[in-house]
């Protein structure tokens, strides 16, 4: 199997090369285009874009309300983030080729990039649901972050029914919902992974009961207190990975608006890059963690006072420590 | 809601479209991207592994290949060499066997040359010795047809009646009649002459037909019913003729 990861990566090694330079000049224009069309758009189109002042505030603009559910401009960002996506991979799929080429080898390159990025954080290489969460999360993170450097965003104003107005559309990381839904999600999926793979035994994590269970009052209240922390980490963990996320694509984005306040044409354009290599790294470190919490939910090794039965359903009895 | 979570802009509704959102696209993705993609990266794999163990049975074939293929080329080198011996040896056989036919051959050519050769000479020297005896016939008969007179057909006649006269076999023979010819005609003298030898030596008395024919030469020849003696000079030279050697 190693042999076959390793020429299938070769494949890839090329494409590599391309998904850079394309990235790179994506990254140029849609700074130079941001930049400047904050000036073209004041001098020429003064009643539709304004150049936004530094103004930071943290909950989304509601612009309308659509069956119910009021629509915000980063839920409307987030949107057009999830349309562009299916867009590039519904495009890939057009007329595929034995040979990949075009947007069909750029889409499989970066397939397989996340392959190889769930099998770096432990995931199985071909698993289906686990690379499937981590991919689409990386995916949805990355297009939000970069969607967010369009030029549209920010200057393009919408007139709310109260005759106020706001930006038309706002990066989606901006939004503290997006990262505690993704969070809540992956919480949910790693909770649940860790109960298909070991059962109910699982819950043993959390409730240490078997130092009590043998008379050991001093150790079992320790373990029960053990327990209540991994209980209480699990809840951490998802509020760390809501602040991280929100709180790195929100300093971006307010740096980046920062900067082209301060600098406005050339000076803000290394701003533009890192916010780029700012939203990919949250990307990865977000699917990176979720297939590693995955994957420590699913190792029976990480479960003392309890039986263990690993994912592939073998027991094996394992005694407490004494 | 908490205030403070509003504050920073948790909603809830918010956060239930973002979760549907994702849930969403998680869904759309792994049906459009991840599930070909990992169905390719799947055949990839096998294609892959399935080549390496191609390959490796290639190379394994190859290699018996050249194994058998050096054993072919040394069975062949061997077969070769000793074809070539026993070629030689064949040859050499052939060789021997050629050289033994040829002077076979050469020599029963030879000896039918010979035969051949004793052939030609002996009907040469027989055409020759034939061609001899007929000069010689041809001369002793122009000779005696030239010489031939009376006297000498009276002396020949006599002579051939000594002849007749000394021949035992005649007598008491069961003779009736008889016929004697002559190179010239009989007078009667010498017919009767005839007819009392003739009486004397058969021991009856016989009547005998007279008769001529120049080609006898000479002497008489005498018939008596189917046996015949002859008596004539032309007689003489058959006989002469058949027995001159060359």
């Amino acid at each position: 199997m190693g042999k076959t990861v390793s020429a299938d990566r070769g494949d890839q090694r090329r494409p590599w090369r391309w998904v850079w330079v394309v990235g790179g000049l994506v990254v140029t224009v849609l700074a130079i285009t941001g930049l400047l069309s904050r000036y073209l758009a004041a001098r020429f189109l003064p009643g539709v874009a304004v150049v936004p002042e530094l103004h930071i505030r943290l909950p989304s603009d509601r612009l309308f309300t659509l069956w119910g559910l009021p629509v915000t401009n980063t839920l409307l960002a987030s949107w057009l983030a999830t349309l562009l996506l299916l867009g590039f991979f519904l495009a890939a799929r057009y007329r595929p080729r034995p040979v990949p080429v075009g947007l069909h080898n750029a889409s499989e390159a970066l397939l397989d990039a996340l392959a190889d990025l769930v099998a770096a954080f432990g995931g199985k290489r071909g698993a289906s649901w686990l690379f499937s969460l981590g991919a689409t999360i990386f995916l949805f993170i990355a297009a939000n972050a970069l969607v967010a450097l369009l030029p549209i965003f920010g200057p393009v104003l919408a007139v709310r029914p109260d005759g106020s107005q706001v930006p038309l559309l706002r990066g989606a990381g901006t939004d503290i919902n997006m990262s505690l839904a993704l969070a809540a999600m992956v919480g949910v999926a790693v909770e649940t992974s860790g109960v298909l793979a070991l059962g109910v035994g699982y819950a043993g994590r959390f409730i240490r009961v078997g130092h009590l269970r043998h008379g050991r009052l001093m150790l079992g209240v320790l373990d029960l207190f053990l327990g209540l922390m991994a209980a209480l980490t699990q809840v951490f963990r998802l509020l760390s990975f809501t602040f991280r996320l929100f709180g790195n694509l929100t300093a971006g984005e307010i740096i980046v608006l920062t900067s082209s306040v301060l600098f406005p044409l050339v000076l803000g354009v290394p701003f533009y890059g890192m916010e780029v290599l700012i939203g990919l790294v949250q990307a990865a470190i977000f699917a990176g963690l979720t297939v590693l919490f995955a994957s420590m939910a699913q190792t029976p090794e990480a479960l003392p006072n309890m039986e263990v039965k690993d994912a592939r359903g073998s027991g094996a009895d394992r005694s407490p420590p004494s | 809601m908490p205030e403070g979570l509003e504050r920073i802009g948790v909603h809830l509704p918010s956060l239930l479209a973002y979760m549907v959102n994702f849930a969403i696209l998680l869904v759309l993705l792994h049906r459009v991207a991840y599930r070909p993609f990992l169905r390719r990266l799947a055949e990839r794999t096998g294609r892959i592994q399935q080549g390496l163990a191609d390959a490796e049975a290639a190379a394994q074939l190859r290699q018996e290949a050249t194994r058998e293929r050096e054993t072919a080329l040394s069975a062949a080198r061997e077969e070769a060499r000793l074809m070539l011996e026993e070629a030689a040896v064949r040859a050499q056989e052939a060789v021997e066997q050629g050289r033994r036919r040829g002077q076979e051959e050469a020599e029963l050519h030879r000896q039918r040359m010979r035969q051949r050769m004793d052939t030609e000479r002996s009907q040469a020297l027989e055409e020759v010795g034939r061609t001899y005896r007929d000069l010689v016939f041809l001369a002793a008969e122009k000779a005696l047809g030239r010489v031939i007179d009376r006297q000498v057909h009276q002396e020949t006649v006599e002579a051939a009646l000594r002849e007749v006269a000394q021949l035992g076999q005649l007598r008491h023979g069961p003779w009736r009649f008889g016929r004697v010819v002559t190179a010239m005609p009989l007078t009667a003298q010498e017919v009767v002459r005839i007819q009392d030898t003739v009486a004397e030596a058969t021991g009856r008395p016989l009547a005998l037909h007279p008769s001529t024919d120049p080609r006898l030469l000479g002497g008489l020849l005498l018939s008596l019913d189917d046996s015949v003696v002859d008596a004539t000079v032309a007689g003489r030279l058959h006989h002469l003729y058949r027995h001159i050697r060359v």
